[in-house]
């Protein structure tokens, strides 16, 4: 019997000013989708089921952005993504530019379950989830008062437009500054941190049959173009599963992909032969070049792993034999 | 050292009696493709200029699935998508859902160079492409009598044709070849570097015979159907679904980076690993070395290396290994 481990992640890059009452808010939503999937882990639910409920729960909470609370486009609107990977077979399922479904996430189960296909987007994705009868809502219901403002924000800001690579004038990027008194300059997907929604969710579990799963749900970066994919679905880069571990990832996007972070704490575990929280660093160390993420990960034998190169990750793990932990920043 | 590149026109279950009509103008389409790359490569353009025009030439062939050509949707409309990937720098761009654009793969490369993104789809890329001024053409362009009957043949086959994981209820697993014997075909792609040891790699497709509207395949998933590194650049092509999961592109590099193997073992395990008949690529190494390898019967495919070393070939010769067609050059 092997035993069940869970990890659950609301982003990567978090303004190190959040006020106190916004940061005991993230962790009480992170305790409590926690709490449900263990719930569900120690009740002998799979891996596959419990990522996807527990991303859920995740996507439904305003707090995060993903589902309701979602980032918005320079339009306005709403499109979400989300994944999902079975570790056993190494199925999966995709979506993006979806904009009225519910929950994103299990649109991905049923893509991976249901359709011939691994991804679908947009309309086909919308006509998909209409074919399978899922909850859908007017796009009013993911947008948030808290969005509206901060898209406000990030247009003066006048970012995102412009090659993020480059820092702002006078600025410096995320990590360099971390720890610094001053962090008006930090600057993350091209947003200054105290714009920039992190808030992408995700979950990696292992149950007691030792099958792995993650999923990945997000409304993408504030003031984004229409159209844009970020690596939230895509497989092996935001999200990844197979034999060895499940790996669910968040932060700047482009360098996720650059970098096919998911899948590379997988090889590096397969190829390498490392254990789950060395392959994990070394991801993060060797892997990201100048762009700013985290991920979480469970081994198959039940270990839990988590890592980022940025300010702050909101997180949560729990492990079979009692460990849990809820937490933001290092 | 030196130059090198490959270029493949798809890979599948081809029959050896595939007509004429429909062998020659893709052999002589990898043909003057080959010769067009190396020609770049030997006036020492840059590796991503290379893939990108040899992509762009392949995509104007009507006898591909790409661009002009392209393979349609349920709906009956073409929705194609392209990735490039720069391998020093590990630039990449993609796109998905295109439906005016001429070149798929140049607006590709736009995204990489122009936006602070990597991956526009559906109408935000179709709107990205007129702010850039791309060439577009009306939907017709693309849509050729070949493929209006590979649709209507498929619909009448009531098949889903890509749906081999799960057979339809009151089916038996299908594996039959389709009607024309290569519909599964056609995606292009094109790896190369260069003298300077740039590596680049470009993929792009019309996606499968009615697959449905908004589906995505590998070839624009970064780590699927195309990557490249500091070390080799892989373009991919076969069951899209499979390409996804194997993560077969990043895969073969990973084995190099990770494992140490050389290329041509990096991509034999990798095409090994996935199940026969879905599977083929084309790479070059940073040292100069080509590998051309799938698990399917057949590869459209072609190479060729500043030593001199050039081939172009479909089926691959009986008694090549258990693990399907390999072709496999080394640069000395």
């Amino acid at each position: 019997m092997a035993r069940w481990a869970i990890a659950i992640h609301g982003g990567a890059g978090v303004d190190p000013n959040l006020p106190e009452s916004r940061q005991d808010e993230a962790k009480r939503v992170l305790a409590r989708c926690l709490q449900a999937g263990v719930d569900m882990l120690r009740a002998g639910a799979s891996a596959l089921d419990v990522v996807e409920a527990v991303v859920r729960e995740l996507e439904t909470d305003p707090f995060f952005n993903s589902g309701r609370g979602s980032a918005l486009t320079r339009r306005g609107t709403v499109e979400m993504e989300a994944s999902i990977m079975d570790g056993r077979g190494r199925r999966c399922g995709a979506v993006s530019g979806v904009s009225t479904v519910k929950n994103p996430v299990s649109l991905a189960r049923r893509v991976m379950d249901k359709s011939p296909h691994s991804y679908l987007a947009f309309e086909g994705a919308e006509e998909f989830a209409r074919e399978q009868g899922l909850e859908t809502v007017d796009n009013s219901y993911f947008i948030t008062e808290d969005n509206v403002g901060m898209l406000k924000l990030a247009k003066e800001a006048g970012s995102i437009l412009f090659d993020y690579r480059i820092p702002l004038a006078g600025t410096d990027t995320c990590s360099a500054l971390a720890g610094a008194d001053n962090h008006k300059g930090m600057v993350m997907n091209g947003l200054p941190i105290s714009i920039y929604a992190p808030e992408t969710v995700g979950c990696a579990a292992v149950d007691s049959s030792g099958f792995t799963a993650a999923a990945t749900s997000t409304g993408g970066l504030m003031n984004k173009m229409t159209g844009r994919i970020g690596d939230s679905p895509l497989i092996g880069s935001g999200t990844y599963a197979c034999g060895a571990c499940a790996v669910s990832c968040t932060g700047e996007g482009e360098a996720i992909i650059r970098s096919t972070l998911a899948r590379d704490v997988a090889a590096v575990m397969e190829y390498k032969g490392l254990p789950l929280q060395e392959a994990v660093d070394y991801c993060v160390k060797e892997r990201l070049d100048e762009g700013f993420a985290g991920l979480i990960a469970v081994s198959s034998t039940g270990e839990v792993a988590y890592g980022f190169n940025c300010t702050g990750m909101f997180r949560g793990c729990a492990t079979e034999d009692g460990f849990m932990e809820v937490g933001i920043w290092e | 050292m030196g130059w090198a590149l490959a270029l493949h026109g798809g890979a599948g279950d081809v029959p050896r009696t595939l007509p004429p009509e429909l062998r020659e103008p893709r052999l002589a389409t990898l043909r003057r493709c080959l010769d067009l790359g190396a020609a770049a490569l030997r006036d020492g353009r840059t590796a991503l200029d290379v893939v990108e025009l040899v992509v762009r030439e392949l995509e104007d062939c009507p006898h591909f699935n790409a661009g002009r050509g392209s393979v349609l949707t349920a709906a009956g409309t073409v929705e194609m998508e392209a990735c490039v990937m720069e391998g020093a720098t590990l630039r990449c761009g993609a796109v998905s859902g295109l439906s005016t654009v001429a070149n798929a793969v140049s607006l590709a490369r736009l995204v990489m160079e122009r936006t602070p993104h990597i991956y526009l789809a559906f109408d935000g890329a179709e709107a990205f492409a007129r702010d850039q001024g791309v060439e577009t053409k009306d939907p017709s362009h693309f849509i050729t009598e070949h493929n209006i009957e590979r649709l209507r043949q498929a619909k009448e086959a009531n098949r889903v044709q890509i749906d081999y994981t799960q057979p339809l209820k009151g089916q038996q697993a299908q594996k039959e070849t389709p009607a024309d014997g290569n519909s599964q075909t056609g995606t292009v792609g094109c790896v190369a570097v260069d003298a300077a040891g740039n590596l680049a790699t470009a993929t792009s497709t019309g996606g499968l015979v009615n697959k449905m509207a908004g589906r995505i395949g590998d070839t624009p998933v970064v780590g699927a159907g195309t990557y490249a590194n500091a070390l080799c650049a892989v373009s991919a092509t076969g069951k899209g679904e499979e390409i996804i999961r194997h993560t077969v592109a990043r895969d073969v590099a990973a084995l190099m980076e990770h494992r140490g193997l050389p290329l041509r073992d990096a991509a034999k395990r990798v095409v090994a690993g996935a199940p026969r008949g879905t599977v083929g690529l084309v790479a070059v190494s940073r040292g100069g070395e080509v590998c051309m390898a799938h698990n399917t019967t057949a590869m459209f495919r072609a190479c060729a290396t500043e030593a001199g070393h050039a081939e172009v070939g479909i089926w691959t010769d009986a008694g090549a290994g258990a693990d399907g067609g390999e072709s496999v050059s080394a640069a000395l």
